[in-house]
């Protein structure tokens, strides 16, 4: 299972890096169609959106696989360690619950019927709902993940929120997400 | 068991959600506003109607997805992001289709015109009426645009539709897409050379701060439609259905008045402010678009364009 | 959150409010299951998610997973947002060239020589570089890392130095490029990113000023004085200018990157988002082929760290645009604002109420999530009482930064406590006169409009 789960990882890390570099390519084509040519691409701005749209989930799969999501841990802190993996086992099971129903059941929905009604984007006139297809693909990555770190988590491993805060800034696991470039 | 999707039967009363994007001051917001007082009088207060402007409840596009679902039940949009869905419907953003507002509304009120309105039910959207967003025409920071020539090598700001794209490309000027949002710093910054729209935007959105040329080309006359989830169409009794299509009926024609009083005062209030707005030759325009126009030959919008033509 | 409850509370004698008997079962709903669901340490976009959905399904007459599906696709596939990712890449491929040491050289030659300079460079050097990685964290990492056991050896408490590198810090949220403001600018709707970067140079200045006040007040009530003056030890030997002039060429570079975002958005060259990306390609440049400080082959690992950390705030920006739909469903905001604007129409004191909120929501939110959950909220009041989007975001902004510095939860004060190597419960003590000194920037940056719009507005932008 963990051969498994590294497997789909890198998969998804690859995407991830493949689409960052698509996207900064994209705008500055943009910029330069409109400068050098003189003729503003007009697909180069909806491609990005929808390119931000993948990544942004994919990769949201990805930093769960990292454990780098923002969470307060200062509660659950303040408890035993078996209270604490109890927890965050529970937790995993939420994530679980949260990207099945919304995620993957909705994001189905979501799909399904915009290919039903035929809706095509503006620019680059592809259906809509292949566009929306990161939303259940995404879904199905962080069920797996949070279903994996829940087993792990079950079979005894260290449980997630054991960094002490104070060494939070110390901590592989914590330094990504705070240095998110959000704060 | 069945779910009611966006309909709220709070007790006796049915509440219908509608959301739109523009803001309280906007005519089309006061005739929603006048529908709203119009069927809580005639259903004596069986229907009431909640208003979110200001995109509180998401885009255009989403909110019509929205009603696919039976999320929403009501939404105003352009028909412009309705082409997405209704192919057809972009006829209203080819340029020159209609000669002036009387020739618009002539097609609007006929029979074809309300079969457009009703293209989209197979798609869960029922169409109650149009609004008048008058005409759209180009504004420029600097150079006046008195002939399409004048519009060679200028940058001007496009909704995200091929339609509209297709329409400067004809003209001869760079359609270039920008977030609306950003289109006043756009314009200030020259980032690009000019936008279009329908004067009461122009005005309301103060790019005649950044714009001193209006030229009232009318290019295209986009109007904008009132939609409603054909899930919570079905729901309603026919009595229901009833009220709220002649409410819809009333509104469309209270717009019509305000949108005529507000294109006037507007264009004075432009004009204080010190912006010259230009009259050209429109046939000039529509002679570039001959090309275009040719090009739908076969199609649905074709078929549309000559009935229009014929009126 | 605490506060949110007690002012519903309020609106339910009030007759004039839209139903507020249904409104009451989905906030009950949606404020318990949040607060828990944040106890238990569930990841914060899941919360909010999770939230939401609960919220939604007991609605009954909403699809709930479809709505949820719906707004946290669309929610996030945004032009504007797209700056996001940009300006952490640029910030990376800067970062990783010994930005921090260069920035921390010019700031010595220019405010070292003063009385307990080091504290001056440190408060500066925090300043230009969170400038430049739009990242408080960041700052306080890299610079406190090299400046906090300097200014130790100096004659200057732990306390002290963590104090002023971690507060310092976060002006760089307010002096452009911020990536919090390009959130507050989408979730606000239709607000120009380039005037929000442009309005948030005075307040991110004023605030910089204010805590480098602090520094003075304590230098003068110290009875033993801290004399030391600060010039980068290399260079302490030439004269001022030729030294200047080197400090200047080795962090140019660095500080050109907010002069290219600026003077690219105000040219009228390109957008914001656009700027961000050319930011990327002169950081590029720069780290890659000029000093050659940064190898081909370790870019793919940037562009994946880049959109690992973007993910993190987007999939908040993803859930929180599904949690406001609920909110404005269900009237929320409104019944919050009529509410309030029950209890006084006074704007003095409702401006004043909505700060001590936020500020409350700070000790324990982090700044983004607190943006987005609390811009719809509280927009629709200070609009109607007359004040701008650009400056309520500016004042939101310079609040939230506040909480990033204080207990229970505050990212930027655990940084800076594990680089100090000290405790969050000392450092308390000695950061306190430095609040004192945002609280005092932010009440002149929430009663004087003119800080915030006076810029904008002088470059033609809509506020
Ligand atoms: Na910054
Ligand atoms: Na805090």
């Amino acid at each position: 299972m963990r051969t498994a789960r590294i497997m789909l990882t890198q998969a998804l890390e690859l995407a991830v890096t493949v689409i960052v570099g698509i996207l900064v390519l994209d705008v500055l084509w943009g910029v330069l169609s409109r400068f050098a040519l003189g003729r503003p691409s007009p697909w180069t701005e909806e491609l990005a959106t929808f390119l931000l749209m993948w990544v942004a989930l994919l990769g949201a799969a990805v930093a769960l696989s990292r454990k780098s999501h923002l969470g307060v841990d200062f509660f659950v802190q303040q408890l035993h360690p078996d209270a604490q993996r109890l927890l965050a086992i529970c937790v995993q099971a939420l994530v679980a619950c949260f990207a099945i129903s919304a995620m993957v059941y909705g994001g189905i929905v979501l799909v399904r019927e915009t290919l039903q009604s035929g809706q095509v984007t503006p620019a680059l006139g592809i259906r809509m709902g292949f566009v929306y297809l990161a939303m259940p693909i995404a879904g199905v990555f962080i069920t797996l993940f949070s279903i994996e770190q829940a087993l792990e988590l079950i079979r005894g491993d260290a449980p997630e929120t054991s960094c002490d805060v104070d060494d939070r800034a110390n901590d592989p696991c914590h330094v990504p997400s705070t240095d998110a470039g959000e704060t | 068991y069945v779910r009611q999707h966006g309909l709220q039967a709070d007790g006796q009363t049915t509440v219908l959600k509608l959301g739109h994007s523009l803001d309280q001051n906007h005519p089309v917001h006061q005739a929603l506003e006048y529908l709203a007082e119009q069927l809580r009088e005639t259903s004596q207060g069986d229907m009431t109607l909640e208003i979110f402007p200001n995109g509180q409840l998401g885009s255009e596009t989403e909110c019509i997805e929205q009603l696919q679902r039976g999320a929403l039940a009501m939404t105003k949009t352009s028909t412009a992001p309705l082409e997405s869905f209704v192919p057809q419907i972009a006829v209203f953003g080819v340029p020159y289709a209609f000669r002036d507002g009387e020739h618009f509304w002539r097609f609007a009120d006929s029979e074809a015109g309300q079969d457009l309105l009703a293209a989209g039910e197979p798609l869960g959207l029922r169409g109650l009426c149009y609004y008048d967003a008058g005409s759209r025409n180009f504004y420029t920071v600097d150079r006046p645009i008195l002939a399409p020539s004048d519009l060679n090598g200028l940058k001007i700001r496009v909704q995200q539709s091929q339609t509209a794209i297709a329409m400067v490309e004809a003209l001869g000027g760079s359609p270039t897409p920008i977030a609306w949002g950003e289109l006043y710093s756009a314009l200030q910054q020259s980032m690009v050379d000019g936008a279009e729209n329908n004067p009461p935007s122009f005005y309301s959105n103060r790019h005649f701060e950044v714009c001193k040329h209006l030229t009232m080309d009318e290019h295209t006359r986009v109007p904008d439609v009132l939609l409603i989830s054909a899930q919570v169409w079905s729901r309603l009794t026919p009595q229901q259905q009833n009220w709220l299509q002649q409410a819809a009926q009333a509104s469309s024609q209270f717009e019509r008045k305000l949108w005529a009083e507000e294109s006037a005062r507007v264009l004075d209030a432009v004009k204080s402010e010190g912006v010259t707005v230009h009259y050209p030759d429109k046939t000039a325009f529509a002679t570039q678009v001959q090309a275009m126009h040719a090009g739908y030959q076969g199609s649905d919008i074709g078929a549309l364009l000559q009935i229009i033509s014929d009126m | 959150m605490l506060m949110t409850v007690r002012t519903t509370r309020v609106t339910f004698p009030v007759p004039m409010l839209v139903r507020p008997k249904r409104v009451e079962p989905q906030v009950l709903i949606l404020l318990i299951s949040f607060a828990v669901l944040l106890a238990i340490n569930t990841p914060v976009a899941i919360a909010i998610g999770l939230c939401t959905l609960l919220a939604l399904l007991s609605l009954g007459d909403v699809p709930a997973n479809y709505v949820i599906a719906q707004r946290m696709s669309k929610g996030i596939a945004s032009f504007p947002l797209l700056a996001i990712p940009f300006f952490i890449l640029a910030g990376m491929l800067m970062g990783e060239g010994g930005m921090a040491r260069r920035l921390i050289d010019l700031a010595g030659m220019l405010v070292g020589r003063f009385q307990g300079g080091l504290a001056y460079v440190s408060t500066l050097t925090c300043m230009m570089f969170g400038a430049i990685s739009g990242s408080a964290t960041a700052a306080v990492s890299s610079v406190g890392g090299m400046m906090i056991p300097e200014m130790e050896r100096k004659g200057f408490s732990k306390e002290f130095s963590v104090a002023i590198t971690t507060t310092a810090a976060t002006t760089g949220l307010l002096i452009p490029p911020s990536n919090v403001m390009i959130v507050y600018a989408v979730v606000a709707g239709d607000v120009s990113v380039a005037a929000m970067f442009v309005g948030g140079i005075l307040p991110g200045l004023l605030v910089g000023v204010c805590l480098m006040a602090v520094v003075w007040l304590v230098q003068q009530t110290r009875r033993t004085r801290t004399v030391t003056h600060h010039v980068p030890s290399e260079m302490s030997d030439q004269s001022t200018a030729v030294g200047l002039r080197r400090a200047l060429f080795g962090a140019l570079p660095s500080l050109l990157l907010i002069v290219i975002v600026l003077a690219g958005i105000l040219g009228g060259a390109f957008s914001a988002t656009e700027a961000s990306a050319i930011a990327v390609l002169y950081a590029f440049t720069m780290a890659v082929l000029v000093y050659r400080e940064v190898a081909w082959r370790s870019l793919p690992d940037m562009l994946l760290r880049t959109g690992i950390m973007t993910s993190v705030v987007f999939l908040l920006i993803s859930t929180s645009q599904a949690m406001s739909w609920l909110l404005a469903y269900q009237n929320i905001p409104q019944n919050i604002a009529n509410a309030m604007l029950q209890v006084s129409d006074n704007r003095v004191v409702i401006l004043l109420v909505i700060n001590v909120i936020l500020l409350v929501v700070g000790t324990f939110m982090d700044m983004t999530p607190a943006v987005l959950i609390f811009t719809p909220i509280f927009l629709p009041i200070v609009t109607k009482l007359g004040m701008t989007h650009v400056q309520y975001g500016i004042v939101m902004i310079a609040n939230l930064c506040i909480g990033l510095c204080t207990p229970p939860v505050g990212t930027c004060l655990f940084v800076g406590c594990s680089v100090g190597k000290t405790s969050i419960a000392r450092v308390t003590r000695s950061i306190i006169p430095f609040f004192i000194a945002m609280l005092i920037a932010l009440l002149a940056i929430t009663y004087l409009p003119g800080l915030s719009l006076w810029l904008p507005k002088f470059f033609r932008l809509a506020v």
